[in-house]
């Protein structure tokens, strides 16, 4: 696996010192360190690049103010990644009326006959998952392929898949009832697979 | 119920049958219908695929433009300011 930081400048103790004294100089280092990873979980809830922006700014402030509530012997970067997601997730929601709807669940999902079997062929797929480190086209097409998903859908699936959380956790953070999390998180499962299908098979 | 399910019964079953939390009995079936469906193979095999693959989505690196991260700092600087002579307060 690869790490998502290689350089780490600055050691824990060191940030979470600097960032109770408002040290302006650790924190210029602490942008430079943590900007690239915090942005990579950011742009899972949106893609407009000003937007994510907006949302890492806000990310990095929300972490120097609530710096006195991390527990020091827990491990950090997960700690800035929750805020990071929370933030996220408190930004679509303010948001999702202006998001656009011009993709249809239904249109993506797997058609059947009446008689429940798959109306067009289903093929395997010759790629190899470890290739997806080395392809950054496929990262790219999975990436637009979950940003295209409507709101309800690419929370949850994002929320699960990309993050690990569990059905759970996800239900309460968004209220929804976990049966409803699960249907949400089968569908955008989906939609993704038939994405890639097509990516794939050059259709 | 029927006997066999079809295809789309399976499709729908699947993110349940692939965390095996489907009941012995609804398994059974799914199992015996996959065992004849190449089609349904190849679906759960590429459904399984596409969620790994979104799965290393997490260790996706990407790049923040340097005018981004500097008026990040700018921005920063700005509410740390106000943050300082708030806490002096």
């Amino acid at each position: 696996m690869v790490a998502i930081m290689k350089v780490r400048e600055l050691d824990q103790r060191q940030i979470v010192e600097g960032l109770k004294a408002l040290d302006t100089d650790i924190i210029d280092d602490f942008v430079d360190q943590y900007s690239r990873p915090l942005f990579g979980v950011i742009l899972n809830y949106t893609k407009n690049p000003s937007d994510a922006e907006e949302i890492l700014q806000d990310t990095l402030l929300k972490i120097i103010k609530k710096i006195e509530t991390f527990r020091e012997e827990s491990d950090i970067w997960p700690w800035m990644r929750r805020i990071a997601i929370n933030n996220g997730i408190m930004w679509l929601r303010k948001h999702r009326a202006k998001q656009d709807r011009t993709t249809q669940l239904e249109d993506l999902l797997p058609k059947f006959s009446r008689d429940g079997e798959f109306d067009s062929p289903v093929y395997g797929w010759s790629v190899d998952p470890e290739e997806v480190y080395l392809n950054s086209e496929l990262a790219g097409e999975l990436y637009e392929a979950v940003q295209s998903l409507p709101y309800e859908y690419r929370v949850p699936l994002v929320l699960k898949d990309i993050e690990g959380y569990a059905i759970k956790q996800i239900s309460s953070l968004l209220g929804l009832k976990e049966p409803t999390t699960k249907t949400r998180i089968h569908r955008a499962r989906l939609f993704v697979r038939e994405r890639l299908a097509q990516y794939f098979e050059g259709r | 119920m029927k006997d066999f399910f079809k295809c789309q019964e399976c499709v729908d079953l699947l993110t349940d049958y692939l965390e095996g939390s489907l009941e012995v009995e609804v398994k059974r079936r799914l199992d015996e219908h996959l065992a004849g469906c190449a089609p349904c193979i190849n679906f759960v095999r590429t459904f399984e695929k596409s969620q790994d693959l979104t799965n290393r989505l997490r260790e996706q690196q990407v790049n923040v433009p340097r005018e981004v991260q500097e008026r990040v700092k700018s921005f920063l600087k700005v509410e740390l300011v106000a943050l300082s002579s708030e806490r002096q307060k």
